[in-house]
């Protein structure tokens, strides 16, 4: 199949940097390295899962309504960061500094709301002298956000 | 070094040395860190061996309000748990702690 090197920056390269096909148009392309090599492009770029990136490929913020247990309900939603990567799916509520990981955003919802559920076990009943100021924030903001313990 | 050169287990060694944390129970575990006997950040360790995954490392990075520079000082050890303490007290004097 006949590629023609590009010359690169004005002078021919001997050592081709970029090959193209002479006079084919895309749909004749049919190299499947070439194909593989494209697809791989744009995975990798198009979707944000490179190898050695650390950003999500994509960020979704969503409200949650219910905390997945029978002795606490909301009073309001509290609003959940869902971060894909290639390998986790990472929920956040920056807010209140928790995180879950988990493969799926289904799993990664259902982590954070006993993330959420567990922080403030641990905090409800601590006196609020025996808490720094982050800590006491976020209960604060549960205690609003919580709205009431029902028997199970 | 990037953070996604770190394994679970190097990071959980850093945090048990060098800031006293705890971690046990649950899937996730969470210990506090504690400064003049008032709990002030928690922290949550993810279960298992291997690699830390980019999103789970970043999380971490930001529960222990570290920048990305001295995170990575933190695991691989030139950040000592004075050192720590130092940035920790610092941010807690401009109220951000």
């Amino acid at each position: 199949m006949p590629f023609t090197p590009l010359s690169v920056g004005g002078r021919r390269t001997s050592q081709p940097v970029i090959s193209v096909k002479s006079s084919t148009a895309l749909d004749d392309l049919t190299d499947k390295r070439i194909q593989s090599v494209l697809v791989r492009f744009f995975v990798v770029h198009g979707l944000g899962f490179g190898t050695g990136g650390t950003e999500p490929a994509f960020v979704r913020s969503v409200p949650i309504h219910d905390l997945n247990t029978d002795a606490l309900d909301l009073a309001e939603p509290i609003q959940v960061e869902i971060e894909h990567y290639a390998e986790e799916v990472v929920s956040k509520v920056p807010e209140l500094d928790l995180w879950a990981s988990e493969p799926t955003e289904s799993e990664a919802l259902l982590s954070i709301k006993k993330a959420i559920s567990d922080l403030w076990q641990e905090l409800r009943d601590e006196p609020e002298s025996k808490l720094g100021a982050l800590p006491r924030m976020w209960k604060r903001i549960l205690g609003k956000k919580i709205k009431a313990s029902v028997a199970a | 070094m990037s953070l996604l050169n770190f394994t679970k287990q190097q990071l959980a060694s850093a945090l048990a040395r060098k800031l006293g944390l705890d971690f046990r129970g649950g899937k996730e575990r969470n210990a506090w860190f504690e400064l003049d006997g008032k709990r002030i950040l928690r922290v949550t360790m993810p279960k298992g061996r291997g690699p830390l995954p980019p999103g789970t490392a970043r999380a971490i990075q930001d529960q222990v309000k570290l920048s990305t520079h001295e995170y990575t000082e933190l695991i691989r050890c030139p950040l000592k748990g004075k050192d720590y303490e130092a940035i920790i007290r610092e941010k807690m004097q401009r109220d951000l702690l």
